[in-house]
């Protein structure tokens, strides 16, 4: 498997194991609390992340040839 | 006859308009109807996909999860996102099979892969069997959402009847073509409405975010975090793995896979794969 794929382990990493350290009220982020904050980031990391395995990924320029 | 009957009236207008006009200048086969001659562009694609997680249950059941019981109703934000990563991998190989085999739909799938057509009734079965509940909870919630937003003038069993009477002629007429272009309009209303709420009544009621989550905190502490039991950072973990994994189960690994057709533009658009429900 391409090595940028595994990048892909991190959105489950920060959502899935994430809650068990970050699960506070305080402090408050964009007047959110601080484990709702914490996902709404994820959620936009997680689009990057994806972003760059499509762009890395060598499966998607084989097919371009 | 009020302000918001006229609304509800405008909508499922339009939704029947675009859905009797998606079809036009098609030749309607077999391959049109189910995948739209594999031939949707991206952003359609993208607005599909995205669209396809707003239903009822944004405005009933996530609200109402989150009045009831503050945090763990996060798991919604999160399951969704993870279902998209997964789909990274799952969909394009799926997709490139149907294309390859000319596929039409998720049966077909299986029939072609494990060469097996019993598999092929069994998951039609399976597929039928999964969506009548489905389609009842929507249904429900569709005539519940009428009812009270038409102040009682349109009674709920009314309301079901006239949209399954709308989505079953656009999709008999249209097709793919026809879920599309309502998804369009429907996606598009949902967002506007919800982003509209989300600003509006926290601004309108508390000032902002901050002041409102901290008035809750102040009523209710800890509700918008997950509680130490109960339904916990172990429920929540497991949960959301769960429901993501189960995101394509039955609606996807399908191949009513959409994409563009040419290799060149192929390359440039992202991963694209879609089912209609």
């Amino acid at each position: 498997m391409p090595m940028v794929r595994w990048l892909a382990l991190l959105p489950f990493l920060g959502m899935l194991v994430g809650p068990f350290f970050v699960n506070r009220v305080a402090p408050y982020i964009l007047g959110m609390p601080f484990l709702p904050a914490w996902f709404v980031a994820w959620i936009l990391i997680t689009a990057a992340i994806v972003a760059v395995i499509f762009r890395y990924d060598p499966a998607n320029r084989e097919e371009r040839e | 006859m009020n302000a918001a009957l006229l609304g509800i009236a405008a909508a499922a207008l339009l939704a029947l308009g675009l859905g009797f006009v998606a079809r036009r200048g098609r030749q309607m086969g077999l391959e049109q109807w189910t995948v739209a001659g594999r031939s949707f562009g991206a952003p359609l694609v993208f607005l599909l996909m995205a669209g396809e997680i707003y239903t009822t249950f944004t405005f009933l059941g996530g609200s109402g999860l989150a009045y009831g019981r503050g945090g763990p109703v996060y798991y919604i934000l999160c399951y969704a996102t993870l279902a998209y990563v997964m789909s990274y991998f799952l969909l394009p190989p799926i997709w490139q099979y149907g294309k390859e085999n000319g596929l039409y739909s998720q049966p077909d799938f299986f029939v072609s892969k494990y060469d097996s057509p019993m598999l092929g009734v069994v998951v039609s079965l399976v597929g039928i069997v999964a969506l009548i509940p489905y389609l009842v909870l929507q249904f429900k919630g569709l005539g519940i959402i009428v009812e009270a937003a038409g102040y009682g003038a349109i009674r709920s069993t009314a309301a079901v009847w006239i949209g399954a009477a709308v989505a079953t002629a656009c999709v008999m007429v249209s097709g793919v073509r026809g879920s599309a272009w309502t998804a369009v309009a429907k996606d598009t209303m949902i967002l506007l409405v919800v982003v509209f709420l989300g600003i509006y009544f926290p601004l309108h009621y508390y000032g902002g975010l901050a002041p409102m989550f901290a008035a809750i905190e102040q009523v209710k502490p800890g509700f918008t975090v997950l509680p130490e039991r109960g339904e916990s950072a172990w429920w929540f973990s497991f949960t959301v793995l769960l429901t993501a994994l189960g995101f394509y189960m039955w609606r996807t690994p399908s191949v009513r896979s959409i994409r563009r057709a040419t290799p060149e533009s192929s390359a440039k658009t992202p991963w694209c794969c879609h089912s209609i429900n």
